[in-house]
């Protein structure tokens, strides 16, 4: 029996499996890119990501910084006449960027993440000042929002130790599953 | 009737006059809170967009503990914290898939028997404006307000489903029963920025700028929220923002359940203004308030 080529997966297929959003329903209309409070931002807009998923240009889309100013506050897809989700688009793009060992092209949002989920792992729950000063560490700016950030520490609103939850161990357990699922 | 309360990581930090305000409130009306033994974090604005499954276990996590305490509602006040528990129940709902994997991860079967309350629905819904009124009897007279809803109160729609998306008008109501007088305007879901405080503060500080200029045009005393993020990038930020924009703005920004303590017979201290950056102390007083 002759062997049918294998055909690699297209991004908007890749982008379909993740989240389940189809991007061909996309006919450009721009009303995500007006709504958008960060599109001044991107170099290239919501609806301009998304004609560039349907072209498969995936390495434009992961390389360039545009899909990570995404807030993910949700006005694009409340207006979108198709129902199409771009945020949920955005954040199986961001996902699928990590997976594939993409770099993270703002430096200072891939510092967020990782300290955010390296405390949550940790501790069980944010610990604010312990996420303020990992940012600062990985990106070098120790100095950044100090006198800014000080009120909230006379106003007891900064804990300086972290809170660790009791079951710790269950919620290493779960980032641990899910690594273990997704290698699958 | 008794709640379970699932506070979220900046109840009792970056938000503590938030929680220590609600509180107030539930007490003086008789509801009984009870917050979650040892909750986790529902991975907020870091896990979605990492790993669909990870961003959908944590909350899970959450969701079966409750109803392991025998709870059927959930009052969640962190606008973050409710938009991924609501959005969890949503996607487990319409993707089986999904929730067979997440109770894989967690090790347990969810029953969907949660229903999660974000904080302004769970005082409209739960308490109702009527009663609100009849105990408050309208004491924030003469007090000028704007309503700021932010992104995540409405949005999205299928998800938050409560009130009107892009013109909400529940917070105002609550305003309007405690006697205030809450202003129209056009950026009431507009986005503060959020979580991009902590890593590109630059584009919170454009956005946050430009709610404050809608703001000063309205003259209010106050811009009231119901998010510890809106609060915080606006009222904490507030003089980073007059001082690269060259612009005085002094407004003070204060969690819609500080007021409501204030007229259920709370002190200052009661509902935590004393915590808050820019004072609304004078603005009080001088609507005799305070």
């Amino acid at each position: 029996m002759r062997e049918i080529a294998k055909i690699n997966k297209t991004f908007a297929e890749q982008i379909k499996e993740e989240c389940g959003e189809d991007v061909y329903l996309c006919y450009q209309c721009k009303k995500c890119s007006l709504g958008c409070p960060t599109a001044y931002a991107m170099r290239y807009k919501p609806h301009q990501l998304i004609r560039t998923i349907q072209l498969g240009q995936k390495d434009l889309v992961l390389k360039d910084q545009s899909i990570w100013f995404c807030l993910s506050c949700q006005t694009c897809m409340t207006r979108c006449p198709q129902n199409l989700d771009f945020v949920k688009v955005a954040d199986a793009a961001r996902t699928i960027g990590g997976r594939e060992k993409y770099k993270n092209p703002i430096p200072e949002i891939a510092a967020f993440n990782e300290s955010f989920l390296f405390l949550v792992e940790k501790f069980g729950r944010i610990y604010e000042i312990g996420l303020v000063m990992l940012i600062k560490l990985k990106t070098k700016q120790i100095m950044k929002d100090v006198v800014t950030g000080l009120p909230l520490f006379f106003k007891g609103k900064f804990g300086l130790l972290p809170h660790k939850v009791k079951n710790v161990n269950e919620v290493q357990r779960i980032f641990a599953k899910v690594k273990e699922l997704e290698s699958k | 009737m008794r709640y379970g309360l699932y506070p979220g990581c900046s109840y009792n930090g970056t938000a503590k006059e938030f929680g220590e305000s609600i509180n107030f409130v539930c007490n003086k009306l008789g509801i009984e809170l009870q917050e979650l033994d040892d909750w986790i974090c529902c991975g907020a604005s870091s896990a979605h967009n990492t790993s669909h499954l990870l961003a959908t276990s944590l909350p899970l996590h959450t969701l079966i503990s409750a109803r392991k305490a025998g709870f059927e509602k959930l009052l969640v006040p962190c606008i973050a914290c409710s938009w991924r528990l609501k959005t969890a129940i949503k996607e487990m709902r319409e993707n089986e898939e999904l929730k067979v994997r997440a109770e894989e991860v967690v090790g347990e079967k969810y029953d969907d028997g949660i229903e999660v309350f974000n904080i302004v629905e769970f005082f409209i819904k739960e308490i109702g404006l009527k009663k609100i009124e009849e105990v408050t009897n309208k004491f924030l007279k003469r007090l000028k307000v704007v309503c700021y809803y932010g992104c995540m109160l409405t949005r999205p729609p299928g998800v938050a489903n409560f009130d009107v998306v892009e013109d909400p008008q529940s917070m105002d109501n609550i305003m309007e029963s405690l006697g205030a007088k809450s202003l129209d305007w056009p950026y009431k879901t507009e986005c503060c920025g959020v979580s991009f405080a902590l890593s590109r503060t630059d584009v919170v500080v454009k956005l946050c700028h430009d709610l404050l200029e809608e703001i000063k045009k309205l003259e209010a005393d106050m811009v009231v929220v119901a998010c510890p993020l809106c609060q915080t990038n606006l009222d904490m930020r507030q003089k980073e923002i007059e001082k690269k924009y060259n612009a005085k703005y002094g407004v003070p920004i204060v969690y819609f359940s500080q007021l409501m303590g204030l007229a259920l017979g709370g002190s200052s201290k009661d509902v935590g203004l004393q915590r808050l950056t820019v004072s609304p102390f004078p603005a009080l007083r001088k609507r005799g308030i305070l």
